[in-house]
């Protein structure tokens, strides 16, 4: 249980097999291997009479145009028409010429271990063998179907682009090179899940991101042993800094602009096949509040909504505390007509405002979960069972007061307003926390609360980033673009602390332009 | 072993929780909301009344009827015995966070009104801020046994419309119990609060007739203001000597001035501000006051005509009624009561501290032959949205 990252043990890798020349004992080698499965096909065709080949793919994973056109039909046919096969004496020369003249794809590779070919093989490649030459070609056919560039679901924004990444890693990385079209800009992939052999690339702009970040990164990625990867929070898991905390520590976004947006301050994107959730570190508190959107109003805006998302916030962890502390502890804070208000609801109703309070917030979760879980098809009867039921009717009854539901519907729209899901759920987990607190202490309890909280976020990290940065430690070119965003010529610099050098974003001509616009 | 560690640490830390027992916990329905208080005279000691409102009636939605407040009063020997006391008959504790009001009876402040402050200002449920009244001519018991309507509830009716006496007609400066307390605490000065009485009849005022009129059988009143020597009431200021206080204090932030000027016919003005410049001199070792009322006013309401274009004599006129007022105040306040409530003492005090200290020690005898002169600067800025002398044209 110590550290999960080391779960399983680094497994020393036995001396490869190689291939061997004979072609019939290759073949029966892989089938016996991949245990004869039924989707492993296997074309065994002639070139000219003397040599005898085999293309091997597993069915599904690639693209039957391409193996068509360019691999069978230039194989067996069209080089028949040239003169390729006249002038070669030994099967090694076919081999080379094979490589240089006819297979017009573009990403070919020589192979000459078994487990490589398998991998290669899993993962949608063809592999091309030849009998009499112990290499083999491997020639990457990919072409299964993915969901396509489709509407961002849960980060959507009303202004912006509309396109999100998909569960196909090359898709994403397109979607982030054709927003930055800079040599700069670093991909570097590798693979991940001993079982799964998960794709997972490493993006940042190299010369802006700090190198010491990017090797935390790889360093940490490194030390992953973990049979498989199944979505990019798998990664974030066992990556993260504070692994026992409820605040994420990486930040998650389905925006490719959200995603360029972050590697143009100085951020590392991690990019995982399957999985349409792009990683993104370090990941500091205030970005979790904040959306690609807020930089494309204008600024009045941005700031303006930022602030409203930290009242929410704020509003999610702490009202139903503050109406049980108010209720049982501190009705003199209450003005006299609101208290009166709250006690002639209150009157009759069997529970404490703790118990109250508890129960009409568990019963939100549940209603919340089954909203996500439950079949599209009954969602309307769902809905109104949670609305009518639960609240008018449970009023009526007597067994809730009606500004507990109101406390109840507050929280729960403030909780969905976080741009970042994952920071809703820890506000939402926070929140019973701080009802536990109110309800044995009071106000003193939720001020104890709070501290305990601000002591935590100081002392967090994210890859050696202080997690309230630039709040504290205190950045006057980062605070141009916290709480509140600043328009966006005058945010001249990238924060210092995510990208050390090659600060400047803008150079004078920006605000020049500005003045000649005047 | 760190996590048999982390979870003892957590499972105390929880018991932390559990075992304070919530303390100082009270849930809202097991509290008796107190909204006023009204403490008489009894051959025991004291009679204490708390007038506790009942949410479910004042919330409109719920209501059946029945009244907004409820009485409960008893006898005891001391103030806060009595309030336990009430124990025998509130079902719930009584909570005085959003007392509205304290109403005191003649008798307890020409007696002692001293313990009764300081079980107020020891108690940390009442706030410093509640108004206090003295009951004239009634029970203070009375006052708090007649329902209202427009407020629901009695005590707040009774806090409004001292606010809006003070703001919109004339006022005193101790209106809350911390300001009558520092009064009597202060040496040079004297304290003077509004007294409240019931017009009509007392014995309907507590049935819910009372409100389902349009005009009401009884109804609480600001009446004329009480007036102190140290902690002890000495007498009533009537109408118009405490429309004169509070020329002398400048507590006035917005009032009607009339004058008369003809056979039953008036003059009115609207005063839009009012202040004092208050100056003081010494002659021969001897302090002499100064008091200027600096007024600005609208023509409110004319009787007879004036000059269109000069409000001169209007002027004139309204200087010579306020100042009446002010000297006639002034005149009762040092030979009849001889009892420094606007605060001469004080002002000596703050200004001229090595004087004062002569005078300290017998002030209340000094003050009676202090000299105040008043005068008064006025200005009329505006008719009113008529321009003119309309009962002139009416009158052709």
């Amino acid at each position: 249980m110590k550290n999960l990252r080391n779960l399983i043990k680094p497994k020393t890798k036995n001396t490869k097999e190689e291939i061997g020349k004979s072609l019939k004992n290759n073949l029966n080698n892989i089938k016996s291997i991949l245990n004869n499965n039924s989707d492993l096909i296997i074309r065994e065709f002639k070139i000219s009479d003397n040599y005898s080949c085999a293309l091997i793919i597993i069915d599904g994973l690639t693209s039957g145009d391409y193996i068509y056109d360019y691999l069978l039909k230039t194989l067996m046919i069209d080089i028949r028409t040239t003169n390729l096969l006249n002038n070669i004496s030994t099967v090694n020369e076919l081999f080379n010429n094979i490589l240089d003249y006819m297979i017009t794809l573009i990403d070919i590779k020589v192979s000459i271990y078994f487990e490589d070919i398998l991998d290669y093989l899993l993962a949608g490649n063809s592999i091309l063998i030849i009998d009499g030459v112990a290499k083999c070609f491997v020639i990457e056919t990919k072409g299964f179907t993915d969901r396509g560039v489709v509407e961002a679901t849960s980060q959507t924004v009303v202004r912006g682009p509309k396109d999100s990444f998909n569960e196909t890693l090359r898709t994403n990385t397109m979607l982030i090179r054709r927003r930055i079209k800079d040599k700069n800009l670093c991909v570097t992939e590798r693979k991940i899940g001993t079982i799964t052999k998960t794709n997972i690339a490493i993006l940042y702009i190299k010369g802006i991101a700090k190198k010491t970040i990017v090797d935390e990164v790889h360093k940490r990625l490194d030390k992953i042993n973990i049979d498989g990867v199944l979505d990019s929070s798998y990664i974030e898991q066992l990556i993260q800094d504070h692994r026992y905390s409820v605040f994420p520590t990486i930040h998650n976004t389905e925006r490719p602009d959200s995603a360029a947006g972050a590697l143009l301050s100085g951020y590392v994107a991690i990019i995982v096949d399957g999985s349409p959730y792009v990683l993104i570190v370090p990941c500091l508190f205030l970005t979790l509040l904040q959306t690609s959107e807020d930089y494309y109003h204008r600024f009045h805006f941005g700031t303006f909504i930022r602030i409203i998302r930290f009242i929410a916030m704020f509003l999610t962890l702490l009202t139903p505390a503050i109406y049980i502390a108010i209720t049982t502890f501190h009705q003199e804070m209450l003005p006299t007509p609101l208290l009166i208000n709250i006690s002639s609801q209150r009157e009759g109703v069997p529970f404490p405002a703790f118990v109250e309070a508890l129960l009409m917030e568990i019963t939100f979760e549940i209603l919340r979960e089954a909203g996500v879980r439950m079949p599209r098809a009954i969602g309307s009867a769902v809905s109104i069972v949670g609305a009518l039921v639960l609240g008018e009717s449970a009023v009526q009854a007597g067994i809730v007061s009606a500004v507990m539901v109101i406390v109840v519907s507050i929280t729960a729209i403030s909780s969905l307003i976080a741009p970042t899901y994952n920071l809703g759920i820890t506000v939402r987990l926070y929140r019973f926390f701080f009802i536990l607190l109110a309800a044995s202490l009071g106000m003193f309890g939720i001020t104890i609360g709070l501290m305990i909280l601000g002591l935590k976020l100081t002392s967090m990290k994210s890859f050696g980033v202080p997690y309230l940065y630039p709040l504290s430690p205190t950045n006057k070119e980062g605070l141009k673009d916290s709480i509140v965003r600043f328009p966006l010529w005058t945010i001249k610099k990238r924060p210092n602390l995510i990208s050390d050098y090659n600060e400047t974003r803008q150079e004078k001509s920006s605000k020049k332009k500005k003045k000649n616009r005047r | 072993m760190k996590h048999k560690h982390i979870l003892l640490i957590f499972g105390f830390i929880s018991c932390l929780f559990i075992l304070t027992g919530c303390w100082g916990k009270k849930e809202l329905d097991e509290l008796a909301l107190v909204s006023a208080i009204a403490i008489d005279e009894s051959e025991l000691g004291y009679l204490v009344s708390v007038q506790v409102m009942v949410p479910r009636e004042i919330a409109s939605d719920f209501s059946d009827e029945l009244t907004t407040v409820k009485l409960f009063s008893d006898e005891g020997e001391s103030l806060f015995q009595t309030i336990r006391k009430l124990t025998r008959d509130l079902p719930r504790k009584s909570y005085f966070t959003h007392l509205m009001a304290i109403i005191i009876s003649e008798n307890i402040a020409k007696d002692n009104m001293v313990e009764i402050l300081d079980f107020f200002l020891r108690d940390p449920e009442v706030r410093p801020d509640v108004p206090i009244f003295i009951a004239k001519d009634t029970l203070a018991q009375d006052i708090l046994n007649v329902l209202t309507h427009i407020e629901p509830i009695p005590a707040s009716k009774i806090k409004k419309v001292g606010l809006n006496f003070q703001t919109n007609y004339y006022g005193v400066r101790d209106t809350t119990f911390l300001n009558l307390v520092t009064s009597i605490a202060s040496a040079g000065v004297n304290p003077a609060i509004m007294g409240l009485t019931v017009y009509g009849n007392k014995n309907e005022g507590e049935k819910n007739v009372n409100i389902q009129e349009i005009e009401a059988k009884a109804a609480i009143k600001i009446t004329d203001f009480a007036i102190f020597k140290n902690e002890k009431l000495i007498g009533w200021l009537n109408e118009d000597e405490s429309r004169g206080y509070s020329y002398l204090i400048g507590e006035i932030k917005n009032t009607i001035i009339t004058i008369p000027c003809d056979k039953n016919k008036t003059q009115n003005l609207e005063i839009t501000s009012f202040k004092n410049k208050t100056k003081l001199k010494m002659e021969n070792g001897k302090p002499i006051i100064n008091i200027t009322h600096q007024i600005n006013s609208n023509i409110a309401q004319l009787g007879c005509s004036i000059d269109k274009n000069n409000y001169q004599k209007l002027e004139k006129l309204l200087e010579k009624e306020i100042i009446k007022d002010s000297q006639h105040t002034l005149n009762v306040i040092q030979k009849k009561f001889k009892s420094d409530v606007v605060g001469f003492g004080e002002l000596i005090h703050r200004k001229k501290p090595v004087v004062w200290k002569k005078l300290n020690q017998n002030w209340d005898d000094y003050f009676v032959n202090l000299t105040v002169n008043l005068s008064a600067e006025i200005k009329i800025n505006r008719p009113g949205v008529v321009d003119g002398d309309v009962i002139k044209k009416i009158l052709k």
